[in-house]
């Protein structure tokens, strides 16, 4: 969905709030990566959809969105593949998520269910709303998430599915389209021959992947050569201080074998598979319980048992997994997924004061990740971008991927920007002078009574409402002593909705600085900044 | 033995025992170490011309402001920066998400050396900050305070004498009073309303307004404090430090450039002849 199109849905819902936020790849690719992690408790065969040169049609961005995962002969623990495709759903619900389901022989078909079952609905869906005003809630929640496409009736169904389902370029869509082919039982009435002619065998590959079920293979993200110790144990672990001593075991083998190979690990996972104790399971219906999950992105990689024990007691303690007299662990596993070797690579021949201290900011920076969370410790940068609000980067300092990764993925994200009016790469420090931007920018800008004289300059302000403060209660007008301004800034246009602000320096009677803006197009004035 | 003598001999012992305790509280910090905030008259004020390595410092507003606006991050940045020189780390709480990088850089703050902590609640605000003020590689930590007990604060002092850099800590005049301090330094900030800036050129002179900032500093705790010390420091647009000092007389202050500017226009040129 484009941006115009979520402002629509949005604007239909009334009094909805929102906002814009700038897409990060490398968050999605993080996440997707994190949540293929997490899927192995269903599978040990989960990978990532591998990327092609070109942009597939029907995808907006160059990135994996799909998970793929090789579930064959593991649906019997389940009670089928349908109540598979449920759990497997209840669970992405639980975790916030959500998602398309497909079940089918190959990844072709897979991938053509999960992607285009589902949205044909939806599309279907907001033609109903738009004729018939249905509630848009209801109408995706009736939405069926989960495609089940059977061995023998496979064909039929997804002949039905446009061409784009195929997981064709842009570019061969486009000339499909040009032809009249909308649908795939359309394309494959064409003498096959001169499909090769026109649009090479690549369209004939995949023709074969979804309609002829032919095999592919998945690309797992985690295979028998990453680094991994389990301990199973005979009767589960009710109490947490036993849990930490196997744990400590694990991470001790892991580090040896770690240290035979000069490397260290950059990302940790630590699963505790739960069982629920035996008695319990007689008066329940069988079924699986998910494994308690530990995540850890590191600043550096690191073959130091005592810091990653550290660390993954710092999880622990933040987020225990909840043991009872019901409810044991019956199995640990550390993984180590990612590791690069244990050196240095000198950045700069002189750049010495930066890696100076540089091991002990990154123990403190995995320590505080591991307690506080991913999201809360974080490195700011510089965009170039004339809203302020978009000028300020802060991205998380752990788990992020270094060069070393094998993903093709990860090889084209790595591609040079370019640099053109919409590059949003790092800046360095500017000619700007220590009192043109405020220190502290307000997420919501707040609603504040100006006072202009003749020539347009303020010369009172008073806040709407006081802050933290019930909304009847008025702020005291403070008189402005100075003021510079306006300086206008005003958003590209490629950059969603035109944003046209004057922007005024303010120091007010009481000694503070504001820093304050009039919305043209609305003539509202705002609090943006504080001069802190 | 005069009444004097008594008093005098009191008095030496009493100073005795206050330098044992101080001795005894800073008994892990390292000795002997103190960096320049980078500005003469504010080191001036310090008994041992800078601030110590692992210590805190508080500066706190005088006036609550209804929104902060009162330049003490400001200021901490420009007293942090000779911290990071050896090639040391920043940490800043920002629990609210409002830091700004475009200022940061203004004030030349290396980005790639500044760790940015959000936290939910006060334990792990209490925990976080403990572990940064220990850590070698942390410089400096600007962080706001509010409400702390007792415990908590000799645990962040405890915390910065282990890690032997500078605790910056904002908060308040009514929180400074109300809660316990274990802060060596603590300066009382006031920003000074621009009409009574010390600096009469920049009413004057239109392109400088509001390009540099005067504050009142008064110092409010220090070691071997004995007397209020006031001081008017600036931070100019270049994010350098101002005083006072360097105030000139009206006349020494006119740039010949500025007079050569306001001449008069030039006189067209006439045919010769």
């Amino acid at each position: 969905m484009t941006a115009t199109q979520a402002k629509s849905v949005a604007g239909s819902i009334s009094q909805m709030r929102w906002d814009w936020i700038e897409h990060d790849q490398h968050e999605d690719l993080e996440e997707i990566y994190s949540l293929a992690e997490r899927l192995m408790q269903f599978s040990p065969l989960v990978g990532v959809e591998p990327i092609e040169k070109n942009l597939w049609a029907g995808r907006s961005i160059l990135q994996p969105q799909a998970i793929l995962m090789d579930i064959t002969g593991l649906e019997n623990w389940y009670g089928g593949e349908a109540a598979m495709a449920d759990q497997l759903q209840q669970w992405l619900v639980s975790e916030g998520l959500f998602a398309c389901i497909g079940l089918a022989d190959s990844v072709g078909q897979a991938w053509a269910v999960s992607n285009y079952v589902f949205r044909k609905q939806i599309s279907d869906t907001m033609l109903k709303i738009e004729k018939m005003e249905i509630s848009l809630k209801s109408s995706i929640a009736d939405c069926n998430r989960i495609s089940i496409i059977e061995p023998r009736e496979s064909s039929e169904d997804l002949r039905k599915l446009p061409v784009e389902a195929l997981r064709l370029d842009i570019e061969t869509v486009a000339k499909l389209h040009r032809l009249g082919i909308r649908n795939i039982q359309s394309l494959e009435a064409l003498p096959r021959q001169s499909l090769t002619s026109r649009f090479g065998s690549r369209l004939l590959d995949r023709i074969d992947q979804c309609l002829h079920a032919r095999a592919e293979p998945i690309s797992v993200r985690s295979t028998g050569e990453s680094i991994e110790v389990c301990l199973d144990f005979e009767h589960p672990i009710f109490v947490l201080e036993e849990l930490q001593e196997a744990i400590q075991d694990c991470v001790a083998q892991v580090c040896r074998k770690l240290e035979s190979i000069g490397h260290g690990a950059w990302r940790l996972v630590v699963r505790l598979g739960l069982e629920v104790s035996t008695l319990q399971v007689q008066e329940t219906s069988r079924r699986t319980i998910p494994s308690h999950v530990i995540q850890l992105g590191l600043y550096q990689s690191s073959d130091d048992p005592k810091h990653l024990l550290w660390l993954i007691d710092g999880c622990l303690e933040r987020n225990p997994p909840q043991l009872s007299k019901n409810l044991g662990i019956k199995q640990v596993m550390v993984q180590v997924p990612w590791t690069s070797p244990m050196r240095w690579k000198q950045n700069a021949l002189f750049d010495c004061q930066t890696l100076k201290y540089r091991d002990e900011a990154a123990k403190l920076i995995d320590g505080l990740t591991a307690r506080l969370g991913r999201n809360q410790v974080l490195g700011l940068s510089l965009l170039q971008d004339p809203i302020p609000e978009r000028q300020t980067k802060s991205k998380p300092l752990t788990g992020m991927r270094n060069d070393g990764s094998q993903q093709s993925t990860e090889r084209k994200l790595r591609k040079k920007p370019i640099e053109d009016y919409q590059s949003t790469r790092s800046v360095v420090a500017g000619n700007e002078g220590a009192w043109t931007r405020p220190t502290q920018l307000l997420g919501n800008p707040l609603v504040i009574d100006v006072q202009c004289d003749s020539l347009g300059m303020p010369t009172q302000a008073r806040l709407a409402t006081e802050p933290n403060k019930s909304s009847s209660s008025t702020a005291a007008t403070q008189w402005i002593v100075q003021s510079i301004g306006p300086e206008r800034i005003e958003s590209s246009w490629w950059s969603g909705p035109t944003l046209r602000r004057n922007y005024f320096r303010v120091a007010l009677d009481s000694g503070t600085w504001w820093w304050i803006y009039q919305d043209l197009s609305t003539k509202q004035w705002f609090l943006h900044g504080l001069f802190h | 033995m005069t009444e004097t003598d008594l008093l005098s001999r009191k008095g030496m012992l009493v100073k005795e025992l206050a330098q044992e305790i101080r001795t005894l509280q800073t008994a892990h910090r390292p000795q002997g170490i103190h960096v320049s905030s980078g500005c003469e008259p504010m080191d001036r004020c310090l008994p041992s011309g800078g601030y110590a390595a692992g210590s805190l410092l508080e500066l706190t507003c005088k006036h609550k402001p209804r929104t902060s606006g009162w330049g003490g991050l400001s200021l901490a940045l420009k007293i942090a920066k000779p911290w990071l020189d050896d090639g040391k780390y920043l940490v800043i709480v920002d629990s609210h998400r409002r830091l700004c990088a475009p200022s940061l850089v203004a004030m030349k703050i290396p980005l790639e050396r500044l760790i940015v902590i959000r936290t939910e609640n006060a334990a792990d605000w209490v925990w976080g900050l403990d572990q940064a003020l220990r850590s070698p590689a942390v410089g400096a930590l600007i962080s706001p305070v509010g409400e702390l007990d007792d415990r908590s604060a000799r645990r962040l002092q405890l915390a910065v004498e282990q890690g032997g850099g500078l605790g910056i800590f904002l908060r308040d005049q009514l929180s400074a009073k109300r809660n316990p301090s274990w802060a060596e330094v603590q300066w009382q900030v006031q920003s000074v309303s621009t009409r009574t800036n010390c600096n009469p050129l920049s009413q004057a002179n239109a392109s400088s307004v509001l390009m540099e900032r005067w504050f009142d500093l008064e110092l409010l705790r220090a070691p071997g404090f004995q007397s209020t010390r006031r001081v008017r420091l600036g931070i100019d647009a270049q994010g350098e430090w101002k005083h006072c000092d360097e105030r000139k007389s009206p006349k020494s202050a006119e740039h010949l450039a500025a007079q050569l500017a306001l001449a008069t226009p030039r006189r067209p040129n006439v045919a010769a002849g």
